[in-house]
């Protein structure tokens, strides 16, 4: 997002803040988290509902909107598995809304970790005066089950999308240039390949996410953005760590030296 | 007239040595104690009777107490269908699933077997259904921990990794000492990936994140009972 003066920047804050505090309020009567067919193998994107937060803003252009986003949601997420090698496969889940942070209690997290979901994103959309703002909802899954202690991480996010005076067109561009999906799903992805010994593919992804976690732009994830970005940094210095100290690793990480910390994941 | 002779005397001498002869004999038969065999036979009719009764007494009650468990456990099977139906229905919430399994653990141990089944359910189903075994383990610890080393000790490769995940976890609830060999058991075939995969039922296929899981999950059991 481009430096706006103080005085319309500060007004697009108001906004950004109603508009989440009613869509919170709102939603939570909605929240639904319903099965979803989780039992093939491999890793796994949930894509959930994008919902409207009252019966009547679901209108006609409304709807219409909900479904390109989850088609570019999708086809982003799938540009992302070309582009990182990451193995894992899209799953919608209709009728699946999570409301927040509070229905991912440690057994939900610790099912979805065991039956391999790197993440789940769910949205809302609030139909505004002119445009839509929209809420885009993250659950990293690995991180929030093996570092759910931290009170730095908590493994959910929720990002909010809002420009004035535009139209559907530009929040999508805004969704699908952001960085938070992609960075979301290779942090995620790192995780998930250390903890199978898959020490190159984890390194290169928490190297990855490392990168773009550090040009977030959403001002919600503000005060994540230092705690996600070290998180990452550590993990890719545990990983090599972890490689070095495994006697069938034969992989370049064995050029690293860990305890330097200008040698794992270099800016670029 | 003939000359009549007189009778001859009788031999009294031997015919007094044969009386003392049969009365020492007489003497000896009313003397002599009776021997077991005797005496068993004395009692033996009222034993045989006692016996029968004490026999058919259990005999009756464990196959009154069988036929009632077999009917307890149908009619329970009856009364839960309803429930276990909202338990895998797709459109209630994990805390609609869970209140349902709360509530068909009050069935303790006629409620074992339908929620091991329902471990191997969609992910909120089986968490419920591991909830309600959870439940039942603290107020059947016995009956679950038996049903639960089954599960572990199945070779027919009836469950998936999960349902073993869930056994062995709801195993830790329990404490019970007798689950300790299984859970060694277990702990050795994980070892060996071969076997393991020879017991278990190959869909979903577990990922190596998944193993180091039931290991360290077995481990926390068996540290549970003391025998880590």
């Amino acid at each position: 997002m481009p430096c706006k003066p103080w005085g319309e920047a500060r007004e697009m804050r108001l906004i950004l803040l109603v508009s989440v505090l009613g869509l919170v309020s709102a939603i939570h009567g909605l929240a639904q988290l319903i099965g979803c067919n989780l039992e093939n193998a491999g890793y796994k994107i949930l894509l959930d509902d994008i919902v409207f937060p009252s019966p009547g803003a679901s209108g006609p252009n409304a709807q219409v909107f909900a479904s390109r986003l989850r088609m570019r949601l999708r086809s982003d997420i799938e540009a992302l598995k070309a582009e990182t090698h990451l193995p894992f496969t899209i799953i919608r889940c209709e009728g699946r809304r999570p409301s927040g942070e509070e229905d991912f209690r440690d057994t939900l997290v610790d099912g979805l970790n065991s039956r391999n979901v790197l993440v789940e994103l769910w949205g809302q959309i609030l139909p505004g005066e002119s445009g839509a703002d929209a809420a885009i909802g993250f659950a990293l899954i690995p991180v929030r089950f093996y570092d759910r202690r931290d009170p730095d991480l908590p493994g959910i996010y929720d990002v909010s999308y809002t420009v004035r005076n535009a139209g559907p067109d530009r929040i999508l561009e805004m969704i699908s240039g952001a960085s938070e999906l992609r960075a979301f799903v290779l942090l995620a992805g790192g995780v998930k390949a250390f903890r199978e010994k898959r020490y190159d593919e984890a390194y290169a992804s928490l190297c990855a996410g490392t990168a773009l976690v550090g040009r977030l732009r959403s001002s919600a994830l503000q005060n994540s953005r230092k705690p996600l970005g070290d998180y990452a940094r550590l993990l890719a210095a545990r990983t090599v760590r972890t490689a070095l100290q495994d006697a069938s690793y034969h992989g370049v990480l064995g050029l690293l030296n860990p305890g330097d910390d200008k040698q794992i994941c270099p800016a670029r | 007239m003939p000359a009549q002779t007189a009778p001859a005397e009788p031999d009294t001498a031997a015919s007094d040595a044969q009386l003392s002869e049969i009365g020492r004999r007489l003497a000896r038969l009313e003397k002599k104690p009776k021997d077991i065999w005797e005496k068993l036979q004395a009692v033996s009719g009222l034993l045989s009777g006692v016996l029968v009764a004490v026999v058919g007494f259990f005999l009756t009650n464990t196959v009154n107490r069988a036929v009632q468990d077999r009917q307890m456990q149908f009619s329970s099977a009856k009364d839960m269908q309803e429930l276990l139906g909202r338990l895998t229905d797709p459109s209630k919430t994990p805390q609609d699933k869970e209140t349902t399994a709360l509530i068909v653990a009050n069935w303790g141990k006629f409620a074992l077997q339908p929620l091991i089944n329902q471990l191997q359910g969609e992910l909120n189903t089986s968490l419920a259904a591991e909830a309600g075994l959870h439940a039942i383990a603290r107020s059947d610890p016995a009956s679950t921990c038996a049903a639960m080393v089954a599960v572990l000790d199945n070779r027919t490769r009836l469950f998936p990794w999960p349902t073993h995940l869930a056994a062995i976890r709801v195993l830790a609830d329990c404490s019970c000492p007798r689950a300790i060999p299984a859970l060694e058991r277990y702990r050795s075939l994980l070892n060996s990936r071969a076997e393991w995969e020879r017991r278990v039922r190959p869909d979903p296929s577990p990922t190596p994140e998944n193993i180091d899981r039931l290991r360290q999950e077995t481990e926390n059991a068996l540290q549970a009972m003391g025998r880590g």
